[in-house]
């Protein structure tokens, strides 16, 4: 009886526990290194693929596909925020998931980039190489939005699919700016979120 | 007791005719705005400071141990870069900008010539990595301080760090560059009516109240703002300035407004380092018709036209914003790690 009081208390708890991300492609957990065929003839492959998810409070945590044990987020907060706002950004905090050794840190034009994404892609025989450092905080080109997790969920999922088909890998392999093309590969990710 | 009280009064009388504390920390000098730095963040302490100045000064920083930050910014010209246009680096490379002086960063909203960089302490990142600057990897500079005992010592009596990580290097390196505070020139003295300007002084102060006081605005000589003066771009580098950092096509060819302070020790100028002489900068400025686009409207409506008599008066005055308190501050110099 006692257990049973114990577990009723605590169930409910778990559900506004710690998130996990889940990162998808079609119904199985994406992978770095992996080919995915794209619409019958070109395939894609990833060599890196970090974020940011952080809480209203400017809590930042980088989400690395290299390493699972990233995909628990630190949080129990029911808002998230995809990509740091320009408070985050111009905090001049350096530490932890600020640390500029992260590799995601742009210091000649103050910022973070908020999705990397780096691989090849494979078209009619051709191998295209892309470089993708998304990022910017100044109106109007902002990389970051906030949403609301059911509370009941544990798992915050993304489907990358739909990204990694509008990705203009043909037009603009490569973008290490903020701006219009960055804003819209941004956009695209976080619409992958459900 | 008669003793005490003469060391007291010549110790007041000393304070406020120097007016820089002993031991070389920041102060905020006397009517000056609120500092921007957030010291909150990294409290000074004399061993942080004395650190900091260690890796100023060490060539370790770079990747092969040639270049220090003070190989460009040396103290007798205010931590400027004299005699080469731009910044060198390893190998013998050079930059594309003048390395500026660094003084009084505690007010900097922004640092270099684009304003790019929001944070003082993260400012250090970029001559660290650029390849033609010291052309090292953050991992790489802290692999090398991790294996040294010196540094691995001092780091943790500072900021008890048993593992030395960026945020250590750059609040250390940020507690030097920090204290850089320069207000003791004549200008000062005159402003504190400890001293007065002589008559071509006066008449070179009144010059600049009227023609270039609106963007070199006191107490920093500088309004943080990015203007064009008519310089015209630099030929070989075809640098944008702040239109590289907002991506507006009309922030093409501005650069920010650089402080004036020691302004007759810190050549060469201009963004480029393209003027060695200060005579040269002020008769770029006396005849408008010089100027090349783009041109800020506060030139514009200058439109200046300063005889050679005025621009005499005007590069005395200007002179008087030298700080020797400051140049020759034996703190700020380098000192044997201990």
């Amino acid at each position: 009886m006692l257990r049973f009081l114990f577990l009723f208390f605590i169930i409910p708890n778990l559900g506004f526990g710690q998130h996990t991300v889940k990162l998808m492609v079609g119904s199985a957990p994406f992978q770095l290194h992996t080919n995915y065929l794209m619409n019958g003839t070109d395939s894609i492959r990833l060599d890196q693929f970090k974020f940011y998810v952080g809480n209203q409070r400017g809590d930042f945590h980088l989400v690395d596909a290299s390493d699972t044990t990233t995909f628990s987020l630190p949080f129990t907060d029911r808002v998230l925020i995809i990509g740091m706002d320009s408070l985050a950004n111009t905090s001049g905090k350096l530490e932890g998931a600020f640390d500029p050794l992260l590799g995601m840190y742009w210091a000649w034009n103050t910022g973070y980039i908020q999705l990397k994404m780096t691989g090849n892609s494979y078209s009619g025989g051709i191998t295209r190489p892309f470089d993708y450092h998304i990022g910017g905080y100044r109106v109007p080109f902002s990389t970051s939005k906030s949403f609301n997790i059911l509370t009941a969920n544990q798992f915050v999922t993304a489907n990358l699919d739909s990204l990694f088909s509008s990705l203009p890998i043909q037009s603009t392999p490569n973008i290490m700016l903020p701006g219009p093309a960055a804003q819209q590969i941004f956009n695209s990710f976080v619409s992958t979120f459900e | 007791m008669m003793r005490w009280g003469v060391l007291h009064l010549l110790g007041i009388g000393l304070i406020s005719f120097m007016f820089v504390p002993g031991d070389g920390l920041f102060y905020r000098p006397e009517k000056w705005p609120k500092p921007l730095y957030n010291f909150d963040d990294n409290p000074l302490t004399l061993e942080g400071f004395s650190l900091g100045r260690t890796l100023f000064y060490d060539p370790i920083l770079s990747q092969d141990s040639t270049v220090s930050c003070a190989s460009c910014h040396l103290q007798y010209t205010a931590f400027a870069h004299v005699d080469h246009s731009t910044s060198h680096g390893i190998n013998s490379r050079v930059g594309k900008r003048n390395a500026p002086g660094l003084m009084n960063l505690a007010w900097y909203p922004m640092f270099h010539w684009d304003g790019g960089v929001l944070n003082l302490n993260g400012q250090a990142i970029n001559p660290l990595t650029h390849p033609d600057e010291m052309g090292e990897t953050l991992e790489g500079v802290l692999k090398k301080l991790n294996r040294n005992s010196y540094y691995k010592t001092k780091f943790m009596k500072v900021f008890g760090a048993e593992h030395i990580k960026t945020s250590h290097l750059l609040k250390a390196l940020g507690q030097f560059t920090v204290s850089l505070v320069s207000a003791n020139s004549k200008y000062d003295s005159v402003m504190r009516k400890e001293s007065t300007f002589t008559k071509q002084e006066q008449r070179g102060y009144s010059l600049f109240i009227k023609y270039c006081n609106q963007c070199h605005t006191a107490p920093l000589f500088t309004n943080f703002e990015f203007k064009a003066n008519g310089i015209g771009p630099n030929n070989q580098f075809n640098d944008s300035g702040r239109a590289l950092i907002t991506g507006k096509a009309a922030d093409a060819y501005l650069f920010r407004v650089p402080t004036l302070r020691n302004i007759e020790y810190s050549f060469p100028y201009m963004h480029d380092g393209r003027m060695s002489k200060l005579k040269e900068v002020i008769h770029h400025y006396a005849n408008s018709s010089n100027w090349v686009k783009p041109i800020s409207k506060e030139l514009k409506l200058k439109n200046n036209s300063l005889s050679p008599e005025d621009q005499k008066d005007l590069l005395k005055f200007l002179k008087t914003l030298t700080d020797r308190t400051f140049l020759f501050n034996t703190n700020f110099q380098y000192h044997s790690p201990n």
